[in-house]
């Protein structure tokens, strides 16, 4: 909003004091131009790639999640059943077997065998009583006769049908984790407790085994938060799991980043009846490679459109700050003409005052001066009568050309009467190109004439206008030198006007000249020069004016001088 | 043949009165008023000039309106407008309402001259066409 009320609020100022002079104007528009543009086009632009891109993220990591889920699921479904399935086996084999023969070492012996024709991985099987006293043992260790009464997964397990314990060392100082099987009721005499070890490095088998994706890191975390099995970014058993699980149920986190900044997925869940948190984390998407070729094209395109945007936007501005500039010159050429349009009224119209007011005592002067030369002539002869006759002569001579001037002044200013006929214009120059032809034959000075004779006429005043092309033409001769040019074109222009141009090969004029070319008394012309009034052109600017026409010049020092006088082929012409 | 006489209306009397002495010179009867209204007191007290001379602008009745009443009181007037103003189409509004010519000042003695003579020979014929039908 304030960058369009600075475009409607712009101005411009010439005056050196003013905000802005023309050109820093155009820049400062053109770059508020851009801006605007930049803001309706290149933002939203930008805004929806974002929200494409966020919306295709979105899509990625949805999919991914949804796989990681459906794997954290399946993982946890066979992780679970892994372990049951070795309870459940414990169980049903215990069960087979009575009191008596689970605290007897051969019958033991026997059921370790069987058990480990399945479970190959359980290291060692105790049977224990309801002191916690360990009455029969299986394994590489001499843990028979011990009393695990105050062993934490002893007490947790006692009471239990089933139970698993976290990882610990214990006895055998090696990581490892128990699983046992109860019967009877606690703390009466047919209470018994199977008991099977499983070395921890198990689970992380059996994690490698069921992961067959090798995008994914699968692991376990005790509900301590600590790694209970080898993983590829986290480090060994024992390390802290950075990322928080205590919320963990069937939990799937999005929105981390590792340290390549590529996107990490963690899916959780606690698993069943044990003490460990399954850990599903993949880095990058499922189609990742898609994705990573997807967001290099959709950064291609879109930097592209923005700079072709921008391009365009920038080509765009220029041509329409060009065409205001265009404009406000042409408002200042019309200004300025206007300006010195209304000089030459004002000019003309002094002139036109000062030549009425000349011409009443000049007309005195020019009686009294008459009568002195008829007295004279009327005379006898008296000394000096001669002498008399020159000086009257003399100040006669002065006082026609006074006449002549306040006449031509009053020429310039009048409303003339005019005779409103249809004419060829071309029939004019013809006419206007005879009375000098001989001149300029004289001089060695061609004169070209290239006339379009297809011209429609023109509502003019024959005499006027011969005038007009008379007294440019005895310009442009007096202008050129022997063996010069002038040329008189004539042309159709848009709309309905007549255009002539006369172009001469002489000097030029200076630029400072052609601004007071119009003015009366303005003569580049030597003083003595019979012509040398500074009339004609004046004259000359009111008749076209009059003629409904119009009259400018263009002219460098050194390439000649052009003049172009357009008539309207209709002309309100006040007779 | 009789001098022509002319009657010069001007308000610039220093030139009505140097043209009007170059005139008699030339053995014109010349009879010189500075206002309109003075040249019809004249015209009314019985003079005949065979061409009147009449400046345009002048203080009170102008020459325009000056031909109208003169040619009211002397149909066959003939007049010649001697102007120095700028406007020619009062000059050409004069030629319509019956002057004879016009002639911008300053002014050739020669042309007047020569214009003066065409306006009294036009006023003879015109008086002698008017004595013809009378008769």
């Amino acid at each position: 909003m304030k960058l369009l009320s600075r475009i409607r609020g712009f101005t411009m100022s010439d005056e050196p004091g003013g905000s802005l002079n023309r050109r820093q104007g155009y820049a400062y528009l053109q770059r508020l131009f851009v801006a605007a543009a930049f803001i309706a086009v290149v933002l939203p632009l930008v805004v929806i790639t974002l929200l494409g891109f966020f919306q295709y993220r979105s899509l990625f990591e949805r999919d991914t999640s949804d796989k990681l889920r459906l794997d954290t699921q399946s993982a946890k479904q066979s992780f679970e059943f892994h372990i049951q399935e070795t309870l459940s086996t414990m169980d049903v084999v215990a069960q087979g077997y009575s009191y008596g023969e689970l605290f007897d070492q051969s019958k033991l012996d026997t059921l370790f065998i069987r058990l480990r024709n399945e479970y190959w991985w359980v290291v060692d099987l105790g049977t224990l009583d309801s002191s916690g006293v360990q009455r029969a043992y299986v394994g590489p260790y001499l843990f028979q006769g011990i009393n695990y009464s105050d062993q934490e997964w002893f007490q947790n397990a006692y009471s239990r049908k089933t139970y698993v314990s976290d990882i610990f060392t214990g006895y055998r100082g090696v990581p490892h984790f128990v699983v046992t099987v109860t019967s009877g009721a606690p703390g009466t005499d047919r209470y018994w407790m199977l008991r099977a070890s499983i070395d921890s490095e198990h689970l992380s088998n059996y994690i490698t085994t069921i992961n067959t994706d090798d995008s994914i890191d699968m692991f376990l975390v005790g509900v301590d938060g600590t790694m209970r099995t080898q993983s590829r970014n986290h480090g060994k058993i024992g390390d802290v799991y950075s990322v928080d699980l205590s919320t963990a149920g069937n939990n799937i986190a999005l929105g981390q980043r590792d340290e390549q900044g590529s996107p990490v997925i963690v899916a959780s869940t606690k698993l069943e009846g044990m003490p460990w948190i399954l850990v599903l984390e993949r880095r990058g998407y499922v189609y990742g490679d898609t994705w990573n070729q997807f967001q290099m094209q959709f950064i291609a395109i879109v930097v592209a459109c923005a700079l072709l945007a921008l391009y365009i936007m920038f080509r765009v501005t220029r041509a329409m700050v060009s065409m205001i500039k265009r404009a406000d010159e042409r408002r200042d050429e019309m200004l300025a003409e206007a300006q010195h349009t209304a000089k030459l009224a004002s000019v003309g119209q002094l002139a036109a005052g000062v030549a009425h007011e000349i011409n009443n005592p000049l007309a005195i002067i020019n009686e009294k001066i008459g009568l002195i030369r008829d007295l004279t002539e009327y005379s006898e002869d008296f000394p000096q009568r001669d002498r008399f006759l020159v000086l009257t002569d003399g100040a006669a001579s002065a006082v026609k050309r006074c006449k002549d001037i306040t006449h031509r002044l009053l020429g310039f200013a009048r409303r003339m009467e005019v005779e409103k006929e249809k004419l060829h214009i071309n029939d004019v120059i013809r006419e206007v190109v005879s009375f000098v032809e001989k001149e300029a034959l004289y001089r060695d000075i061609k004169l070209d004439l290239v006339l379009d004779d297809t011209l429609p006429r023109i509502e003019s005043d024959r005499g006027h206008l011969q005038q007009i092309f008379l007294n440019i033409l005895n310009n442009a001769l007096d202008a050129v030198e022997k063996n010069g040019t002038v040329t008189i074109a004539t042309m159709a222009k848009k709309p309905r006007t007549v255009r002539t141009i006369i172009t001469d090969t002489g000097p030029g004029i200076p630029q400072n000249v052609i601004k007071h070319i119009f003015e009366p008394f303005f003569t580049t012309k030597i003083k003595n020069e019979a012509s040398g009034t500074g009339l004609g052109l004046s004259i000359t600017y009111g008749i076209v004016k009059k003629l409904c026409g119009h009259i400018s010049v263009e002219s460098s020092p050194g390439e000649g001088a052009k003049f172009i006088i357009d008539f309207p082929i209709e002309c309100d012409l006040e007779e | 043949m009789s001098a022509i006489e002319i009657l010069l209306v001007d308000d610039e009397i220093e030139f009505a009165e140097t043209l009007a002495e170059r005139l008699r010179l030339r053995s014109f009867k010349v009879t010189v008023v500075s206002r309109a209204d003075e040249a019809l007191t004249v015209l009314d007290a019985g003079l005949r000039p065979d061409v009147v001379l009449l400046d345009i602008k002048m203080p009170g009745l102008n020459g325009l309106d000056a031909l109208g009443e003169i040619k009211l009181r002397d149909p066959d007037a003939e007049a010649i407008f001697l102007t120095g103003h700028s406007v020619a189409s009062s000059s050409i509004e004069g030629m319509k309402r019956g002057a004879f010519d016009y002639l911008m000042k300053p002014i050739d003695i020669a042309e007047l001259i020569s214009k003066i003579e065409q306006a009294a020979e036009k006023r003879k014929e015109k008086s002698g066409g008017a004595d013809g039908q009378s008769v």
